[in-house]
């Protein structure tokens, strides 16, 4: 069953079309990447589907729900989360407290209640402070909770961004290329990172990712846009044979072959 | 290091003519014999020539040269202008340049005369500067230590002699002052000694860290006994006059931590804060004057929770139109909601309900069980405890989920939201609690000054109140007390220096900002993660090593 759904969805500035009448359907518990070339409208994409922008025209559907024209915040609440292209983390926060901030929506106490310090809302910070913590072994930050985040390495900055989105206990993630800016062992544990999500956790991964090999390593389906329009979908392997996708996306000779081979 | 020193030279020469070194030599640092005023003067090199040998980067040597050149540089120009004033009238634009002060900076000497000596006094000074550059800080820390004990001593002589008065006191009084005159030198050096002697103690102990100390809860345990007793007796030792500026700096506490709230948490930058003490101030004033505009004749007591509730709607009433509103566009139109309060309060529309310019008067002073909240000494009690009433709730919110929230939006408005954060209601809340903290000060206010005024709540104060908390660090609950307890306490306990005041200000806000921009007492998290290093030095060692890789690459 889909559970990401655009129809004839539209996105213009001005008179740029960054997306135009794309058909997109996410199946539950997939590992979905989106490709296409720089100012294809990947990113744009994303930005829809969480309420960052409203589409012009179409519509979004989440788990039988529409979801354009909401909040950002609304959609969150159902269960969409992403991560950012340009790490975007809370940099003067600590590590703990940009998780902590993950879990806002599922914390109850109100601010009364934090004033009075009333045990109902203690017990829900100690609970929420080791949630916090379990989600920061869970992506390999034991220990580093009180760094603050403009202080971690690169590749920690990643990971801290992947827990407070995961703290969010999203059904669907949406990754704005992970692996950008890593090695190759880093990568490789990305890639086994992202498959513990879905096996593990049961979170539907739409993926934007420009590294070939990762997004032939693990998508399910893959779906490639240029200038805003679907030109190809199917398996990789489909994708990959596919001559629109060869002429439009992959271009020359030696791109190609990387891609191919 | 000629232009350090010509730098230095044009703030001495500034500081001379605009009358701060004139106003200055009306008080000793040791009776008789040196001013304030020459204190000043003579820093000026000193500061010249330590900052020459900071910059430069060469030799012993070539860094006591560059000091020594800078000083001298800094007393040429002085001599400069002394010989400037013998030529061409200066006093036509300069109101201060008067006779009395270029005989100071000329000391008594004739025009042609006065420069070598203003060369070769700067030049002494620089090269001191120059050596406290040089020299390691464990010599020069309780030095500066010493001197600045020493210089507050003369600066607040009035005040000490204030806390002094009683005759049991008066051995001490008078080895310290000569009688109806300045500081004595024997009380001076014994003053310079003690505290430098502290300041080498501390220092040598620091490396050698909880040799004899408490375990750290006791400590704290220890000194919050020891900052609460000293707060009791603050009043009781200085007089009407100290508790006077000690509410003073309470009020401009509490409106601090209201702005605290917005800005420093949420990054909502608001100008207009006034705004909510003003409204604050004139709800009880409305509801307790016992004149012609008092609606009510409440209590203070009763009418304290509704000026706070009204302050509180009124902060969620600015909220809304500007909730779409980011960065410098926020701090003009906050400006201009603060304005449209003051104007509103001072049309002739509204005059028959709020007095117009005139003001609602005869606001009775709080009573208790029979005690009556008279003069500054009590109303100080009250302010001390609104304060830490205040400042406990905005610590329990810093830490809290909403607060959490605040410094989210502070950080990346967007992600927030992408989070599940509702931005409207968590502004809003900024909005409205910090306007409810300012209430509460402008409750206080309206009772202290038993009537209110639209006068009172000018611009100016709104900006005071943003300055007193950047200067205290951004976002830290000591921080806005003990930026308000600077920029706001020192200044009216200078009061006889009242021109000078915004020169002070610009200045001292000036160099904050280029020496240490991240506040006197910076927010916790900074502290946090230093704490984080002495825990797991090896983990952070790593994470570092990382970073810098990260940043190389």
């Amino acid at each position: 069953m889909a559970i990401l759904v655009t129809r004839r969805m539209t996105k213009r500035f001005g008179g740029l079309v960054a997306i135009r009448a794309l058909d997109l359907e996410v199946e539950e518990r997939a590992i979905h990447s989106v490709i296409g070339p720089n100012g294809a409208g990947k990113t744009t994409l994303f930005n829809c589907v969480t309420g960052f922008y409203r589409p012009d025209e179409g519509e979004i559907w989440f788990a039988g729900q529409r979801v354009d024209g909401l909040r950002p915040d609304e959609i969150a609440h159902l269960g969409i989360a992403r991560t950012y292209q340009n790490i975007r983390l809370f940099a003067n926060m600590t590590a703990l407290e940009n998780v902590l901030v993950g879990l806002h929506m599922h914390l109850r106490s109100t601010w009364v209640g934090a004033v009075l310090a009333s045990p109902a809302v203690r017990r829900e910070e100690r609970w929420a402070h080791a949630e916090a913590r379990r989600l920061l072994e869970f992506v390999g930050l034991a220990g580093r909770g009180d760094l603050l985040a403009r202080n971690l390495p690169y590749g920690e900055q990643r990971k801290l961004e992947l827990a407070r989105a995961l703290a969010t206990r999203p059904k669907l993630l949406l990754l704005d290329e992970p692996t950008a800016g890593m090695n190759p062992a880093e990568t490789a544990e990305m890639i086994q990172f992202i498959r513990r999500l879905r096996d593990e956790l049961g979170i539907t991964i739409l993926l934007i990712e420009h590294h070939m090999r990762v997004v032939m390593t693990i998508s399910d389906r893959v779906t490639v846009l240029d200038y805003g329009e679907k030109i190809s979908e199917g398996t990789p392997e489909q994708v990959q044979n596919d001559p629109r996708v060869i002429e439009a996306y992959l271009g020359t000779r030696k791109v190609k072959a990387e891609a191919l081979g | 290091m000629w232009r350090v020193g010509l730098v230095f030279g044009a703030v001495a020469s500034f500081v001379s003519l605009a009358g701060l070194v004139e106003a200055l030599h009306g008080r000793w640092v040791v009776d008789g014999v040196l001013s304030t005023g020459q204190v000043l003067l003579l820093a000026i090199p000193m500061a010249s020539g330590w900052t020459a040998a900071r910059r430069s980067s060469g030799s012993l040597a070539a860094r006591v040269g560059a000091g020594l050149v800078a000083g001298a540089t800094v007393g040429l120009c002085v001599g400069l202008l002394v010989w400037l004033r013998s030529q061409v009238d200066l006093r036509g634009m300069f109101v201060n340049a008067s006779p009395a002060l270029f005989q100071l900076l000329s000391g008594g000497r004739p025009p042609q005369a006065a420069w070598p000596a203003a060369v070769a006094a700067g030049g002494v000074m620089g090269l001191v500067g120059a050596a406290g550059a040089c020299a390691p800080a464990r010599v020069t820390r309780p030095l500066l230590v010493g001197a600045s004990a020493a210089l507050s001593l003369a600066l607040f002589q009035e005040l000490v002699l204030l806390v002094l008065q009683p005759e049991s006191l008066a051995p001490v009084r008078d080895w310290l002052f000569v009688a109806g005159g300045g500081p004595t030198a024997q009380g001076m050096a014994a003053v310079l000694t003690l505290s430098a002697a502290l300041a080498a103690l501390r220092h040598a102990s620091r490396g050698r860290a909880g040799r004899l100390a408490l375990p750290p809860r006791a400590q704290r345990m220890a000194w919050s006994v020891v900052g609460v007793l000293l707060l009791a007796a603050l009043p009781v030792a200085g007089g009407p006059f100290l508790a006077q500026v000690l509410v003073i700096v309470g009020l401009y506490t509490l409106m601090g931590l209201g702005l605290n709230l917005e800005v420093g948490l949420a990054g909502l930058l608001d100008l207009g804060f006034v705004a909510f003490f003003a409204i604050g101030a004139y709800t009880v004033g409305l509801l307790t004057s016992v004149g012609e505009h008092g609606i009510a004749h409440w209590s203070f007591w009763a009418a304290v929770p509704v000026a706070v509730l009204v302050s509180l709607i009124a902060g969620v009433i600015l909220g809304i139109p500007v909730l779409g509103i980011r960065g410098d566009y926020l701090a003009i139109a906050t400006l201009g909601f603060g304005e449209i309060v003051r104007l509103l309060v001072l049309s002739d529309a509204l005059r028959p309900w709020l007095g117009g310019s005139q003001g609602v008067l005869a606001i009775p002073k709080p009573v208790l069980a029979g005690f009556e909240f008279s003069g500054p000494q009590h109303l100080y009690y009250l302010t001390v405890v609104a304060s830490a009433v205040v400042a406990y709730v905005a610590w329990r919110l810093q830490d809290s989920r909403l607060g959490r929230a605040w410094m989210a939006i502070r950080e990346d408005e967007d992600v927030a939201e992408a989070l599940g954060i509702n931005l409207v209601s968590v502004k809003l809340l900024a909005y409205g609690l910090g306007a409810a903290f300012a209430g509460v000060g402008g409750a206080i206010f309206a009772v202290m000054v038993g009537s209110v005024f639209p006068h009172s709540f000018q611009l100016l104060i709104s900006i005071q109140v943003l300055a007193l908390i950047i200067v205290g660090g951004m976002g830290s609950i000591p921080g806005v007390m003990v930026g308000s307890a600077v920029l706001i306490g020192l200044p009216e306990l200078l009061r006889e220096f009242g021109e000078f005041r915004f020169l002070v200000y610009g200045a001292v806000l000036v160099a904050m900002m280029l020496l240490r921009p991240e506040g006197l007492l910076p927010a916790a998290a900074q502290r946090r993660e230093l704490r984080a290093v002495e825990e797991e030095p090896v983990e952070l060692a790593r994470a570092a090593v990382g970073a810098a890789t990260e940043g190389g690459g």
